[in-house]
């Protein structure tokens, strides 16, 4: 009876070997959060945040029909007339901040996108390059630090949340404790309560509930004094020797429409 | 053209409803989309007898999906080409109809985002953990599933070549 060799020959086992070469070299330039982005890359992420825009611009923008009779609309007119009022309202709180951060320039943003790759938790503004945004600046809204930029295209950026939970994304705070700062690393969110964490603070610092959390300014990273949060639950770890801290943030990180990025005056 | 079409519609709608669901992990919507990969698997029998075709549209849609959605470069061309191998097996092995696809749905966003998260463990990105990818992978089913239905239903109401090629 015949039976079937199966025949691997050199010319295949080349082509295996190249696929899988070119596949472990695409995953390893792909999942390298921290590189720079190519001019290539570049071009077409501009293109598509086009489209995009064009894309989400019936969806984003209002009812411009002018000639729909008026009690047929009139549910329309009044949903869109709220959300007008919270748009102001927005738009307003983001100018009051503006006055507030005399030391640095502000350039306000609308955001674009959200990030699909929900493990990372960033989005896209419509400011790029060309707007002066470069990596690292420190984003905020009214509610106070929201993230940093961690990748800029030419017309647009991607923000990366606080509550994103990357290892390598730490960011200095000082807890204001009876009028004094007690410095720690902000280093992750805790997801199944929705609060930031602050790990090692040392035992003997008093913290307590409703302590105020600010950015300290080391590692020059961020700008001093940026409202975080407040302490909302403290635990000790599981030796006693450090605590805990969880975070809550007034800001709702899935209602996030307008940004404005610190930009140092030189 | 037809498949073409779905695919684009379904990219357009997934990045649209994404800007309109929660998308902070720990407080994700049930409706969490994943349409692509839907309409990826839909797509297939389109493609029954140029299975190269196929997975060089899977490609294209997984570097034009990072572009437009993820900043991670190739990372879904190569999910996404795996995925079009394992539709294919699927479609090879199994029978589909409006059942089996809620199974199909499940194994393939299954498959999707444990490929995705291993990737993350290994290349040490975010803490990892079975709990986190389970909540990711359960809040990812109910609108996919609803999708590949529609999907399904209408293209075989629509397309007559799709109608041939089905064994229902």
């Amino acid at each position: 009876m015949y039976k079937r060799k199966s025949k691997i020959t050199t010319k295949n086992k080349f082509i295996i070997f190249l696929v899988s070469l070119t596949i472990i070299i695409c995953l390893i330039v792909s999942l390298n959060l921290e590189r720079n982005t190519s001019i290539v890359e570049t071009f077409f992420k501009d293109i598509s945040l086009y489209i995009n825009k064009i894309v989400l611009y019936p969806f984003t923008s209002f009812n411009k029909e002018s000639n729909v009779d008026q009690d047929e609309s009139y549910l329309i007119q009044k949903n869109i007339n709220e959300s007008l009022e919270k748009e102001i309202l927005e738009l307003k709180e983001v100018l009051q901040l503006n006055r507030t951060m005399t030391e640095y320039s502000i350039e306000n943003a609308t955001i674009l996108l959200r990030n699909k790759s929900y493990w990372f938790n960033t989005l896209m503004i419509d400011k790029g390059k060309k707007n002066g945004i470069k990596k690292d600046m420190a984003v905020i809204t009214s509610n106070g630090l929201i993230g940093k930029i961690s990748k800029v295209y030419s017309n647009s950026s991607e923000i990366k949340l606080i509550t994103s939970d990357d290892l390598n994304y730490k960011v200095s705070v000082s807890i204001k404790v009876n009028g004094t700062d007690n410095y720690a690393i902000l280093n992750g969110y805790d997801q199944e309560s929705n609060l930031l964490k602050i790990t090692g603070v040392s035992k003997t610092t008093d913290v307590k509930e409703k302590d105020v959390v600010v950015t300290s300014g080391l590692g020059e990273l961020f700008p001093a004094g940026i409202y975080v949060g407040t302490v909302e639950k403290i635990k000790n770890d599981k030796y006693n020797l450090s605590k805990t801290l969880y975070i809550k943030t007034k800001q709702d990180f899935n209602n996030i429409h307008y940004v404005s990025i610190l930009k140092e005056k030189k | 053209m037809i498949p073409i079409i779905i695919i684009i519609i379904s990219l357009i709608l997934d990045g649209l409803l994404t800007n309109f669901f929660p998308f902070t992990i720990g407080n994700l919507s049930i409706f969490t989309p994943l349409l692509t990969i839907v309409s990826l698997f839909s797509i297939y029998p389109f493609y029954l007898k140029n299975s190269n075709k196929y997975y060089m549209i899977a490609i294209i849609m997984g570097i034009v999906y990072d572009l437009f959605y993820t900043n991670l470069l190739f990372l879904n061309g190569i999910l996404f080409l795996i995925l079009s191998i394992m539709i294919k097996y699927l479609y090879k092995n199994f029978e589909v109809n409006h059942l089996n696809i809620i199974l199909y749905v499940i194994i393939l966003i299954t498959i999707y985002e444990g490929l995705q998260a291993g990737l993350i463990i290994i290349f040490n990105l975010v803490p990892m953990s079975f709990s986190k990818l389970f909540y990711k992978i359960s809040h990812s089913l109910l609108l996919n599933i609803i999708y590949a239905e529609i999907l399904y239903f209408t293209i075989n109401h629509i397309s007559k070549k799709y109608r041939k090629i089905n064994i229902n």
